[in-house]
């Protein structure tokens, strides 16, 4: 039920930016309405589709875009591949990995844009657990959440030839960062742009081991579509990858600007907290030789091959149709 | 008496200040032409060594970090020669290089670590041990460093948290690609190189933005602008876009920061090389001196100004005495003099002065006596002309008495009244009679002349006709016309009003006396009488055909006792007073005589006088 107020509350918000002066800039014809689903409520994460509306980037693609917040609801955790598939959305962020195994499962989505260009999952410690690389980890107690984050995890210390039996790998219960600070764990596997920033704030000296060092890398804020919507709306399905694009090129140049944005959305948000946490996520984002939302496709093999080698999937699917680089600049990487 | 002048003179006429204002404006002039172009070129030259200094700083720089480069270069080539020494098996040569590379790291201040990963991108061996294990593959300078020597621009490295700068060289076993070695330089170096603001002030510095979305890649001294972010400015966008230059343009921090600016595009590391100093800092001393320029430019305007007013003063002062002096004698004072004892001409002009003035008091003196002397022979002519007047008064009554007994007696006499006059007798007493009546009108002449002479005449303005007026004259003359056989002809101008305001005894003396010499002198032909309007007044106009007036006459024929000539005063009689009482009685009216003659033609006398009309009492007219 908490989650119930913020999201009647977004949608209202919602409803009146739709409806407001700025966003009914009316070129002819007429904008094409489009809803985002969103993967998580309205925070920092999703503060460059904030910002591209809010500064009008959609708009200037004539569209006129919705968001949709994510989380949870009484139904439980809302699954954004499931709301575009039931058609609530013609639009949604998801990881790589989840888009693979839905592909896999001859769900027709397809990636078009990928917000970060390297993966925000890490191993992190605090100092006097001495783990600056992935072979410290043998010895140590590391916590590590069920599912995606769990197979990437034990994939590293497959790829760094680490004997997954000398780590005491436990299962991570908590989203909060205490079971490391009180000691409880050594290291656990987790976020470096939220419970990295978070294990900042607390005062700590957060150690990080980047899985995308180790070429342990996979895409998260992915946008996707469904096949149909690139076929029969490919115009509006290229709006939408322009106004991502611009919308991270604003939040890169001006993160403070984007949070006061986002919290439009969210006024239950600490700013201050916000902003330290979009910045961590912009080096992510913005990384030398890789343009905003591009995609490599060597990122999506890793990505499928691992998920195979794990046994998440038992059968190879065709990488390339689980994204495509049609709608960003030919550049792309 | 002339009065003094004033020796107020208008304050900027004023010669002290004119001279004082003129010694300004001269100095004035050269000083504030001098000032600005001084002021100008030490503002071109401040601003021109700002730049230069600019330069130099930013070109120093650069020097430093390619020195930094370089040195990072010579270590990745000191530790490829290595290498190359070692050419037993890979996995020797790995465990050999592990060691070197922590020497050759260890032994460079340009580089942090150097490390080797193989041609998938997994990280072999490092100076530092963190770094083995992890895969570069997804780096942006993995794909470079495969096929030849390459220098990664600087990144800001999510792993470390810090700013990143790689150079790459790919090591070969002959043709073999056996991986690439790669050094990770030591950007506290370039932080250093940056912070190092000596010639800077206090809001200079140097910084170096990437082209990658414009981030700093070196800290701002400034607080509040971080790293890796986005700014810009014109400085930083000319670098970005390749050019090398300075200029006077807005901070990144704000547009209404001014500031100096130096900037340079290095290529090797992809950014721009800004160096910086705010205007108001750098121009500081500038202003200073323009201070002190504009200050000694208005000490010596001010000493020019005094200089100015001395000499003003040393010049004006004689001058202001003089005219004292002047004024003084122009009231009166004709003793004044200048009391100056100088050499020069303003001394000359002094004694001149006293001269002049001495001059002036002696012919004042002199007119002075001679002005009483005439004051007291006009009040003796005065005098006699009044006892003369009050003779001739006296004289003429006693006269008339007398005559008035004969003319009176010798009318009795002419009447038949008791006394029986032979022809004889009767002729004699007509002719005693006539005699007496032109002494009479003589004296009656010579009373009227005393009369106006003495000022006592006074005219007595009454309503009077002038149709009447001439009527009365006609009949009074008609017996001369009739006398001579001349034709009389009277004409009245209807225009001229009915009643007129006049002293209808002088009227009648002017216009009888005209008459009666038109009459004397015509032998033939006619006299005329015209009374008519002209502008403004009313005229008297006696014309005839007699025998004229030379022209040379016409200056005296109105003097007392004058006629034409002598002869004519025997040929046609009267005493020479008629004309001079026409003259003194028309302008006792307010009017004036006229005189147009021709000799041989005739003369037309005109009396033109003042209208005056009678509105109310017409009824009382003549």
């Amino acid at each position: 039920m908490k989650r119930i107020v913020p999201v009647i509350i977004t949608i209202i918000l919602i409803s009146l930016v739709a409806c407001s002066p700025t966003q009914v800039a009316t070129p002819t014809p007429a904008p094409t309405a489009v809803s985002i689903q969103l993967s998580w409520i309205n925070e920092y994460s999703s503060s460059v589709f904030h910002t591209a509306v809010r500064n009008g980037h959609f708009a200037e693609q004539n569209l006129e875009a919705t968001l949709i917040e994510a989380g949870f609801n009484d139904a439980g955790f809302i699954d954004p591949i499931q709301a575009v598939l039931n058609g609530e959305a013609e639009f949604a962020l998801s990881n790589s990995a989840s888009l693979i195994e839905a592909r896999a499962a001859g769900q027709p989505v397809v990636a078009i844009a990928s917000v970060l260009q390297r993966s925000p999952l890490a191993v992190i410690s605090l100092p006097e657990a001495g783990i600056t690389r992935p072979e410290d980890l043998a010895g140590h107690t590391v916590s590590v959440a069920d599912g995606g984050a769990r197979a990437v995890y034990e994939t590293l210390l497959l790829t760094q030839n680490i004997d997954a039996s000398t780590v005491n790998t436990v299962a991570r219960t908590s989203f909060g960062i205490e079971p490391l600070i009180n000691g409880e764990v050594d290291a656990m596997v987790a976020w470096i742009i939220n419970e990295g920033v978070a294990v900042e704030e607390a005062g700590f000296d957060p150690q990080f081991i980047l899985m995308s060092d180790y070429g342990v890398d996979t895409y998260d804020f992915v946008v996707f579509t469904t096949e149909t919507m690139i076929a029969e709306h490919p115009e509006t399905v290229r709006g939408v990858v322009t106004a991502v694009r611009e919308g991270a090129q604003d939040v890169v140049d001006n993160p403070a600007q984007s949070i006061e944005n986002t919290l439009t959305y969210n006024s239950e948000l600490v700013q201050a907290e916000q902003l330290r946490r979009l910045e961590a996520t912009i080096p992510l984002m913005n990384v030398p030789g890789h343009q905003l939302g591009g995609m490599d496709a060597e990122v999506w093999q890793f990505t499928h091959d691992f998920l195979v080698e794990r046994g998440i999937l038992t059968e190879p699917v065709d990488v390339s149709e689980v994204y495509t680089l049609e709608f960003l600049p030919n550049d792309a990487a | 008496m002339q009065t003094a002048t004033t020796t107020h003179i208008p304050f900027f006429s004023r010669l002290r200040l004119r001279l004082t204002a003129l010694f300004l404006v001269v100095a004035i002039i050269p000083i504030v032409l001098i000032t600005t172009i001084v002021a100008r070129q030490v503002e071109a030259q401040s601003r021109s060594q700002i730049f230069n200094q600019l330069e130099s700083i930013s070109i120093l720089k650069s020097q430093q970090i390619d020195q930094w480069l370089q040195d990072g270069r010579e270590q990745l080539a000191l530790f490829l020669v290595s290498l190359q020494h070692d050419s037993a098996t890979q996995a020797s040569l790995f465990e050999h290089a592990t060691s070197t590379v922590r020497q050759i790291a260890d032994a460079s201040t340009s580089i942090d670590d150097i490390f080797f990963y193989n041609p998938q991108g997994e990280v072999i061996f490092s100076s530092d041990e963190v770094l083995v294990g992890r895969v570069v593959n997804r780096q942006s300078y993995f794909d470079a460093s495969l096929v030849e020597d390459h220098l990664q621009a600087p990144f800001f490295d999510v792993s470390s948290g810090t700013l990143a700068l790689i150079a790459t060289s790919p090591v070969y076993n002959g043709d073999e690609l056996i991986g690439v070695a790669a050094i990770r330089y030591n950007t506290e170096e370039l932080n250093r190189i940056m912070f190092e603001r000596t010639g800077l002030g206090e809001t200079g510095e140097t910084y170096l933005v990437s082209r990658e979305n414009n981030y700093f890649l070196t800290a701002s001294r400034f607080e509040g602008y971080t790293l890796n972010r986005a700014y810009t400015s014109a400085g930083i966008e000319q670098a970005l876009g390749g050019q090398v230059g300075s200029g006077l343009y807005g901070d990144y921090r704000s547009p209404a920061v001014s500031v100096f600016g130096n900037y340079r595009w290095l290529p090797e590391l992809e950014s721009g090389l800004i160096t910086e100093i705010d205007e108001e800092e750098a121009l500081s001393a500038l202003n200073q001196a323009q201070v002190t320029i504009v200050i000694l430019a208005i000490l010596v305007s001010a000493i020019v100004v005094f200089v100015g007013f001395i000499v003003t003063n040393i010049l004006t002062r004689p001058i202001s005495q003089i005219t004292n002096s002047a004024s003084a004698i122009a009231q009166g004072h004709f003793d004044q003099r200048v009391l100056l004892t100088r050499s020069d001409e303003i001394g000359v002009l002094a004694t001149a002065f006293n001269n002049m003035a001495q001059a002036v008091q002696d012919r004042t003196l002199q007119m002075e006596e001679a002005r009483d002397e005439a004051l007291a022979a006009q009040r003796i002519a005065r005098e006699n002309s009044r006892l003369k007047s009050e003779f001739l008064s006296t004289m003429s009554h006693e006269l008339r008495t007398p005559l008035n007994a004969i003319e009176g007696f010798t009318s009795i006499m002419l009447s038949g009244m008791g006394i029986e006059l032979s022809p004889r007798a009767e002729d004699m007493v007509r002719r005693v009679s006539m005699n007496s009546k032109r002494l009479l009108q003589l004296i009656n002449d010579f009373l009227d002349l005393s009369r106006i002479e003495a000022g006592r005449l006074e005219l007595v303005k009454s309503p009077v006709s002038p149709e009447g007026l001439a009527h009365k004259w006609q009949n009074e003359v008609s017996v001369l016309a009739e006398g001579k056989g001349l034709e009389f002809i009277v004409n009245i101008d209807p225009n001229l009003p009915p009643i007129i305001l006049g002293d209808e005894d002088a009227l009648s003396k002017v216009a009888i006396n005209l008459l009666g010499n038109a009459f004397k002198f015509t032998q033939q032909g006619q006299v005329t009488l015209e009374l008519s309007c002209i502008s403004g007044g009313w005229k008297i106009a006696v014309s005839d055909t007699g025998i004229g007036i030379p022209s040379h006459a016409r200056e005296y024929i109105f003097e007392e006792f004058r006629q034409v000539d002598g002869s004519s005063k025997r040929l046609y009689g009267g005493t020479g007073l008629g004309l001079s009482l026409v003259q003194k009685l028309s302008r006792a009216m307010g009017g004036n005589v006229s005189l147009q003659s021709e000799v041989g033609k005739g003369s037309i006398f005109t009396v033109t006088l003042p209208l005056e009309v009678e509105t109310i009492a017409q009824g009382a007219a003549v």
